[in-house]
C-alpha cells in the first residue's frame, strides 16, 4: 500500500539532513541505506548520483524516474573585519527568503550555527533604516552564534570563504495534510518516489519495463544528469516541486503535468500518455506551462540524451521560500507513478534510430481548416510523405 | 612541509609573451593551437587534436585506465565585423562577453581571407575638438563604437575593395608590459597566462624522473569564451577536471594577484568540495599561498564539461587578475604558484576512492 504515514516519515527524515547542492554526500548515504533496506539494486556514479533499477516484466525501452535531492543553500563569500560574513546563494533564489533563516555552516572539520540577517551598516541600529536596505545578496550577512568579533576570530574557528551554509528546514506537518518547510523542493518529491519503490517492492508488483530511479544531486544548478542516463532509456519523467496559484480551486490535491518550461516544451507524446493514464486512474491533474521553471529533464537533453521527457509536479506554494505542499498531492504523485511504470510504453518500438514509418504523427492533415490562397497543407503532406498502414497514432 | 616545486620561470615568461603575440579570438584559434602543439612536441609530450582544434596532451601516469584532466582555454575575447559603413569604417560585435568600454582605443588587426589590416576601435564621436562634451554623453555600447582602418578608404566600397566582409575577425592587440617587479599588464592574460603556467607545469612534470600518479590529460580548449570549451573533449577515463583560468580581483572579492585563488563557486554553482579541500591541503603542504573566492559573473570550461553530462569532480584554480576582460594585470608569482600547484596535484593521490584504488 502506498502509505501516507510512512511517506511523511521519510520526508521528515530527508528534511533533517542538510544537502545544499554540492554538499549532498550525507543525503546520498541516507537514500542508499533506505534502498538497501528495501532490497532494491542500485549504483552510484562517481559524484554520488544514485541509479536504482526496478527490473521490468518485459524487455523493451527502459524508463527513468528522476528526482533531485539537492536543495538551495548558500556559501561564505567574504569574511568581514567585524566577524560577520557575506554570503552567495547556491542555486537561484531570492535573498528576501534568506533573511531570518537559521543555518548551519560547515567548515572542514566542524559545524557551526548561525542566522542570515539583513546587512545594516555597521554601527547603525537595526531598528532604524532597515526598510531602506536593498533586497539582494549584497545586503545579507551571516551572524555566527559564537563569540566572534573580527575576521581573525572567524579564522580561528576554521571557517573560510567557500564553506557551505545549509538552511534549517523547520518542518511542520498539520492534521489537515499541509506540510510546511524549507527544502520541500525536492525532498517531498523524493519521499513520494521512495514510497513508490517501497510499495512496488512489498506488493512484488513489477513495472512493465525496466525502470531506473535516478536520485540526482545537482538539479539546483541545472546540471543534474551527471552521466546517470543509460542508453536504453527512452522515457524520462522528472518529479519536482511547482508553485500553483492559490486562486485555483482546491489546487493542493492535484498533480501538475508541465507541458513545458523555460527550457522549452517537453515531449508531446509522453506528456499526452501521462495525461491519458491520469484520467483513466481518476487522478486529478492539471496541465500547465511552467514559465520560470527548470528541471533535470532539460539537463538530460542538454547533456545530449535523446530521450522523451516529461515533468510531474506536486502542488507547492512559495517555492525556494517557506515552502508548502499537501500530502494528498504527494500521494497522487506516487499513485500516478505507479500507474505510469506499470503502463505500456508510449511507443513500444522506441529505439535510438528508427525508420520513418515509426516516426509518430502529431496532427492529422484532415484536422486542418481550409484557408484560401494558402498552399493546402494536407495535399503537401500526402504528396511528399503519405501515411502508410504501419504508421503509428498516439 | 614538502619542498616547493621548482618551476622554470624563464620558460613560463617566454611562453606567455609568445602566446600574447598570437591573435586568437574564439573561432580564430588555429594559429595558437599550432603554437601549443609545437611546444608540446618540443617537450616530447604526446597529444591529439580534435576536429575543431582542441588539444588533448597526455603524460602517462603510473596507473592506466583512469585519468585526471586539467583544462585551459586558448581562445580570447575579440570582435567580428558586422557592417561596412558608408563612412569607410566598420561596425563590430563582441566575441565573448565583454564591455565595449574596454574596446574603445583598442588597436586591432582585421583578418580578411587573404590579408590583415591594422586599425583602431573608436567611439562614434571620437574627436574632442569636433564634439567637445557630447563625447561624454555617448552611451557605452557596441553600437556606439566603430573600427577605423589605417587604410585609405572613405566609404563602404573602399572596404569592399579591401575584401572586408561581415563576419571577418577582429583581434585586439595584447600590448604586454612586464615590469621588473613581476607585474604583467596586457589584454588576453585571460587565458594565455593560464596556458603559460600550464605549459611550464607540463615541462616540469614530464621532466621528473618518476611518472605522475594517474595519466594527466592537459586539455587546451578553443571555445571557452562562448561556453562550450570542454563539452566534447573529455573521455570516460577522466575522473577529475581542474580548470585553470583568470580570477577577478576587485572590491568585495577575495582574489589576489599573488598566490593561487581557488574558486569555490561560480555562476554555474559550487565546485566539487572534495577537490577544493584537496587542493587547499596541497597548497599548505607545498608552501603555496592561496585564497578561496566565489565568482559571481563567471563561467568556465568545467561547467561546459558537467553540463555536457560528464560525471567528473571539478575544480577551478585561478591567477588573481585586476581589470578582467578589460586592461588586465596579474603578477608572475601567481602564475608560478599555479604551475607549482599543478605539479603538486599531478603527484598527489586522487580524491576519488576508486581512482585511488586503481593507482
Amino acid at each position: 500500500m502506498i502509505d501516507a504515514k510512512r511517506m511523511t516519515d521519510s520526508l521528515l527524515e530527508l528534511l533533517s539532513i542538510p544537502s545544499p547542492c554540492g554538499f549532498t554526500d550525507e543525503v546520498v548515504h541516507y537514500l542508499s541505506g533506505q534502498l538497501s533496506r528495501i532490497g532494491v539494486e542500485f549504483q552510484l556514479t562517481r559524484r554520488g548520483t544514485i541509479r536504482a533499477r526496478l527490473p521490468g516484466a518485459d524487455p523493451g525501452p527502459a524508463r527513468a524516474l528522476v528526482t533531485h535531492v539537492d536543495t538551495v543553500g548558500a556559501m561564505v563569500r567574504l569574511v568581514r573585519d567585524d566577524g560577520r560574513m557575506m554570503v552567495a546563494p547556491i542555486g537561484h533564489w531570492s535573498s528576501r527568503f534568506a533573511e531570518g533563516a537559521r543555518v548551519t555552516i560547515f567548515s572542514e572539520t566542524r559545524a557551526h550555527r548561525g542566522c542570515l540577517l539583513p546587512c545594516v551598516e555597521w554601527g547603525v541600529s537595526r531598528d532604524h533604516g532597515v526598510e531602506a536596505v536593498p533586497l539582494d545578496w549584497d545586503h545579507v550577512e551571516l551572524r555566527l552564534e559564537d563569540a566572534v568579533f573580527s575576521a581573525e576570530d572567524v579564522a580561528k574557528l576554521g571557517i573560510e570563504v567557500g564553506d557551505f551554509i545549509a538552511l534549517d528546514s523547520n518542518p511542520e506537518v498539520l492534521d489537515n495534510g499541509y506540510v510546511v518547510a524549507r527544502n520541500l523542493d525536492n525532498k517531498a518529491g523524493t519521499a513520494a518516489v521512495l514510497e513508490l519503490i517501497r510499495h512496488l517492492s512489498e506488493t512484488k508488483e513489477k513495472p512493465s519495463h525496466d525502470t531506473y530511479v535516478i536520485f540526482t544531486i545537482t538539479e539546483t544548478i541545472g546540471a543534474g544528469m551527471g552521466g546517470a542516463v543509460l542508453p536504453e532509456v527512452s522515457e524520462l519523467v522528472t518529479v519536482d516541486f511547482a508553485s500553483v496559484r492559490s486562486e485555483e480551486k482546491s489546487p493542493f490535491k492535484r498533480v501538475t503535468l508541465a507541458s513545458g518550461d523555460a527550457s522549452g516544451p517537453y515531449d508531446f507524446h509522453l506528456t499526452a500518455h501521462l495525461r491519458k493514464i491520469a484520467e483513466r486512474a481518476g487522478i486529478p491533474m492539471l496541465q500547465k506551462h511552467l514559465k520560470a521553471f527548470h528541471s533535470d529533464a532539460a539537463a538530460a537533453l542538454v547533456a545530449g540524451h535523446d530521450v522523451r521527457t516529461a515533468v510531474l509536479a506536486y502542488a507547492g506554494d512559495a517555492s525556494h521560500s517557506v515552502e508548502r505542499t499537501h500530502i494528498d498531492s504527494l500521494m497522487n504523485i506516487a499513485r500516478l507513478l505507479e500507474v505510469y511504470v506499470t503502463s505500456e510504453p508510449t511507443f513500444s518500438e522506441d529505439a535510438p534510430v528508427i525508420p520513418v514509418e515509426h516516426l509518430s504523427h502529431q496532427f492529422r492533415s484532415d484536422q486542418l481548416p481550409q484557408v484560401s490562397e494558402a498552399p493546402n497543407t494536407a495535399s503537401v503532406i500526402s504528396a511528399g510523405n503519405g501515411r502508410s498502414e504501419n504508421d503509428r497514432d498516439d | 612541509m614538502t619542498e616547493a616545486v621548482a618551476i622554470d620561470c624563464a620558460y613560463l615568461r617566454r611562453c606567455l609573451l609568445e602566446m600574447l603575440a598570437i591573435p586568437s579570438p574564439t573561432g580564430f584559434t588555429s594559429e595558437i593551437s599550432r603554437y601549443v602543439c609545437g611546444e608540446l612536441a618540443r617537450l616530447q609530450i604526446e597529444y591529439r587534436l580534435t576536429r575543431r582544434g582542441t588539444i588533448v596532451a597526455r603524460i602517462p601516469g603510473r596507473a592506466g585506465g583512469v585519468a585526471r584532466a586539467v583544462a585551459n582555454h586558448l581562445d580570447t575575447i575579440g570582435a567580428v565585423v558586422t557592417s561596412l559603413k558608408s563612412n569607410g569604417r566598420m561596425g563590430i560585435a563582441p566575441v565573448g562577453t565583454w564591455s565595449s568600454r574596454f574596446a574603445e582605443g583598442g588597436r586591432v588587426t582585421v583578418f580578411t581571407r587573404d590579408a590583415a589590416y591594422r586599425g583602431q576601435v573608436l567611439p562614434l564621436l571620437a574627436s574632442g575638438h569636433a564634439f567637445n562634451q557630447q563625447i561624454d554623453l555617448l552611451p557605452v555600447a557596441w553600437e556606439q563604437v566603430e573600427v577605423r582602418l589605417n587604410e585609405s578608404c572613405d566609404d563602404a566600397e573602399g572596404l569592399q575593395a579591401l575584401d572586408i566582409r561581415s563576419g571577418d575577425f577582429v583581434a585586439f592587440d595584447a600590448d604586454p608590459e612586464l615590469e621588473e617587479n613581476g607585474f604583467v599588464t596586457a589584454r588576453h592574460l585571460d587565458n594565455k597566462a593560464g596556458a603559460a603556467a600550464l605549459l611550464a607545469a607540463l615541462a616540469h612534470i614530464s621532466q621528473r624522473p618518476e611518472a605522475p600518479v594517474l595519466d594527466i590529460l592537459a586539455i587546451f580548449t578553443v571555445t571557452e569564451e562562448i561556453g562550450t570549451g570542454a563539452s566534447a573533449s573529455l573521455s570516460a577515463e577522466v575522473v577529475e577536471l581542474v580548470g585553470i583560468d583568470i580570477g577577478p580581483v576587485a572590491p568585495g572579492q577575495n582574489a589576489r594577484e599573488t598566490g593561487v585563488t581557488l574558486c569555490a563557486q561560480d555562476t554555474s554553482g559550487p565546485f566539487d568540495v572534495r577537490m577544493l579541500r584537496h587542493l587547499k591541503s596541497l597548497c599548505r603542504e607545498h608552501g603555496i599561498a592561496y585564497q578561496v573566492d566565489l565568482f559571481r559573473h563567471y563561467y568556465s570550461d568545467a561547467n561546459s564539461a558537467v553540463k555536457a553530462g560528464h560525471d567528473v569532480r571539478d575544480a577551478l584554480i585561478t591567477f588573481g587578475t585586476d581589470g578582467t576582460h578589460g586592461y588586465e594585470r596579474t603578477h608572475l608569482s601567481s602564475l608560478e604558484s599555479i604551475a607549482g600547484l599543478l605539479c603538486a596535484y599531478a603527484f598527489s593521490q586522487p580524491t576519488d576512492v576508486l581512482a585511488r584504488r586503481a593507482s
